[in-house]
């Protein structure tokens, strides 16, 4: 039970404020004149306004921020969740970075995305000054003592990081649900199966937060207890349904254990109630198209090449994938068209080319009139730039064989041809 | 909610509304010199403006959503919600009117606390609710939430001279008695807490409740409002 004196604490902590480095980013020139003018007004200083989710990202990427005011409509390119999700992957925003989420709408996709990996607090737009100020100060309050921590946890040193967290637990510093957190998740990193999951009890009580009973299942599902793991993604979700990666867990268990159909309903299910994932948006791609439901796999492929692209993490993969379902489902004109879109629009990606060899392996092997000597001669000066990724490997020795030109299939696992293969942006 | 008659919210309203104006002109009046023509407003003036403005803005969102209800257009939001983000939005928005009455708030909650429940209602509960309370209380609000059993606890609490007896205890919207047009703004008041009570419904039947009593913390009344735990709209 916590006490706030909103009335009584503004402006309390003022010297303190005006050290803090600040990031405002809003898409709205005026919105960002007035939100550091309202941070000047209360005591802050050090203030860099930045225009949109890229320019976010490459002052987040240069500079250690201690707050982060960051509207979630940013227009073209990454929103506000976006940046987070992407910073925090990063390692932009540590333990002890307060950040803030300025909303207009209360739209479900916001709250839902939000959730999964949320802000320290919203902000509904239109607000004043007082508000910001009491948001700021009680996310400081629970920030600020995770400074020391932060600076091992940003330099990878997990466990000085975690002993850190533990000595606060010991010492009664800071608020133990979230050191807990901290501990668990840096536990889990060092593969510390007992700690991670001793962690996550220690917060268990009357209600139990979404991310410990998750954590429980990912315990035991490195430990290889895949039904008790399944068991805690549903006592999460049945607690509490909009914690998205219980979901996401959950479909994990059912596709190992060899339940794919039942996995997908849940994979669905959950990109109705938070579209904005991409890797979710992938993972139900990739199964829709080993079960043969074309429609939905090509929906979902074409989301997450939308997604992929507005976070600036463009993937010909996504394209490519989408056209795979076209083409099994027999729309190989709408492929052919736009296999142009995969080749220009990924123009320089280090993939491109091995997806467009693949595709049109794909629409060649579908009865398409293809020029089989211009594919084989790509195939060639690709493969004389080195190997194609490793996830590529499988599906091109196949086509390659079904088009009789089994020959080749032996080139691609780098035999000779090349010793570097290129980048893996990731499948997932 | 049960057979409201629409006429007695309107006149009730309307009642409100044109006392609340009637404040605002004079007030108006009173900013011009009319010696000079020169205009001057003092902070105080501003707040009491504001304060009539608020009153107007409540009365007709309730009557609104009052009137959403009865027409079976309403379609509650169920989302879940960060409550102390809940209440100290409610706290920055109506602090000048608290400042024009020298009044201050608490809040007491857990800052972890979330829960599923239609944001743009319950801070209409609140509007309504602390409004009122600020007119009565000698200087202290406690505004707080707990959660208990599957269920959300909000309570405003004050240290002025309590409700009078008729309005203590469980308020529903099958108390016919509050609602006639002697009940004014406050019997009307109720009556919308009560039903946004209420339209916070789970599957199995049980909902929300309003409770009235004067054992606040601070010496005076306590507003209860309990809210079931419930699934999120999809």
């Amino acid at each position: 039970m916590s006490t706030a004196a909103p009335s009584s604490r503004a402006g309390s902590a003022g010297r303190a404020l005006s050290r803090l480095a600040v990031l405002v980013v809003d898409d709205f020139s005026n919105m960002r004149a007035t939100l550091r003018e309202m941070l000047l007004t209360s005591g802050f200083e050090d203030i860099d306004l930045a225009r949109d989710g890229v320019d976010a990202l490459e002052k987040l990427e240069r500079r250690r921020y201690d707050i982060v005011l960051c509207d979630y409509n940013l227009g073209d390119g990454p929103d506000g969740q976006q940046v987070l999700d992407r910073a925090r992957e990063q390692g932009w925003v540590g333990p002890a970075t307060v950040f803030v989420m300025v909303t207009a709408e209360n739209s479900n996709e916001m709250v839902m995305g939000a959730l999964e990996a949320g802000p320290d607090a919203y902000l509904s737009k239109p607000f004043n000054r007082e508000l910001l100020v009491v948001r700021l100060q009680r996310a400081l309050r629970r920030r600020e003592p995770l400074r020391q921590l932060d600076g091992y946890w940003r330099h990878g040193d997990r466990a000085r990081a975690r002993a850190e967290a533990e000595r606060m637990l010991e010492a009664g510093e800071g608020r133990a649900p979230d050191l807990q957190r901290l501990r668990s998740d840096l536990a889990l990193a060092e593969g510390e199966l007992a700690v991670a999951a001793e962690a996550a009890r220690a917060v268990t009580g009357d209600t139990t937060p979404p991310w410990a009973q998750v954590r429980l299942g990912e315990v035991a599902e490195r430990e290889g207890d895949l039904a008790a793991a399944e068991e805690a993604y549903r006592a999460a979700i049945a607690a509490t349904p909009y914690y998205m990666p219980a979901h996401d867990r959950l479909a994990g268990v059912l596709e190992q254990t060899g339940r794919e159909r039942e996995a997908l309903d849940v994979l669905a299910a959950a990109v109705e109630r938070s579209p904005k994932s991409l890797a979710r948006q992938r993972a139900l791609g990739r199964l829709a198209l080993a079960l043969g439901e074309y429609d939905r796999a090509a929906r979902a492929w074409r989301r997450a090449m939308a997604l992929a692209k507005q976070m600036q993490v463009p993937d010909p993969g996504d394209l490519a994938h989408q056209l795979e379902a076209l083409i099994a489902r027999g729309a190989t004109r709408e492929a052919r068209t736009r296999l142009q879109i995969l080749e220009n629009e990924y123009r320089g990606h280090p993939e491109v080319t091995w997806w467009v060899v693949l595709t049109r392996l794909r629409l060649l092997a579908a009865g398409v009139a293809i020029d089989r000597t211009g594919l084989l001669a790509e195939l060639d000066a690709a493969l004389a730039t080195g190997a194609p990724p490793e996830n590529l490997r499988e599906p091109l020795a196949d086509l390659l064989d079904q088009a009789g030109e089994g020959a080749h299939a032996g080139a691609l696992h780098g035999g000779g041809t090349a010793n570097t293969a290129p980048q893996d942006t990731g499948d997932e | 909610m049960k057979g409201i008659d629409f006429g007695t919210v309107i006149a009730i309203s309307i009642h409100d509304m044109k006392n609340s104006l009637g404040m605002a002109m004079n007030t108006l009046e009173s900013l011009r010199d009319p010696e000079t023509g020169e205009c001057h407003c003092d902070e105080e003036t501003l707040a009491r403006l504001q304060y009539e403005a608020h009153r107007v803005h409540d009365s007709l969102v309730q009557m609104l959503a009052l009137y959403r209800n009865q027409q079976g257009l309403y379609t509650p939001q169920f989302r879940p919600v960060l409550v102390i983000e809940l209440l100290e939005d409610y706290w920055a928005s109506s602090k000048p009117l608290m400042d024009h009455s020298g009044v201050t708030m608490t809040i007491d909650c857990d800052e972890d606390l979330e829960w599923v429940l239609d944001r743009d209602l319950v801070t209409a509960v609140l509007e309504n609710v602390v409004t009122n309370t600020v007119r009565y209380s000698r200087g202290h609000i406690r505004l707080s939430a707990t959660a208990r059993d599957g269920e959300l606890s909000l309570q405003v609490e004050d240290d002025g001279p309590g409700f009078p007896d008729h309005m203590l205890g469980m308020r529903s919207t099958e108390d016919q008695a509050g609602l006639d047009r002697r009940a004014g703004r406050t019997g009307l008041g109720l009556y919308f807490c009560a039903m946004i009570a209420e339209l916070h419904a789970a599957p199995d039947g049980t909902h929300g409740s309003v409770r009235l009593s004067n054992d606040g913390g601070p010496g005076g009344g306590r507003f209860v409002l309990r809210l079931p735990a419930l699934p999120p709209s999809s």
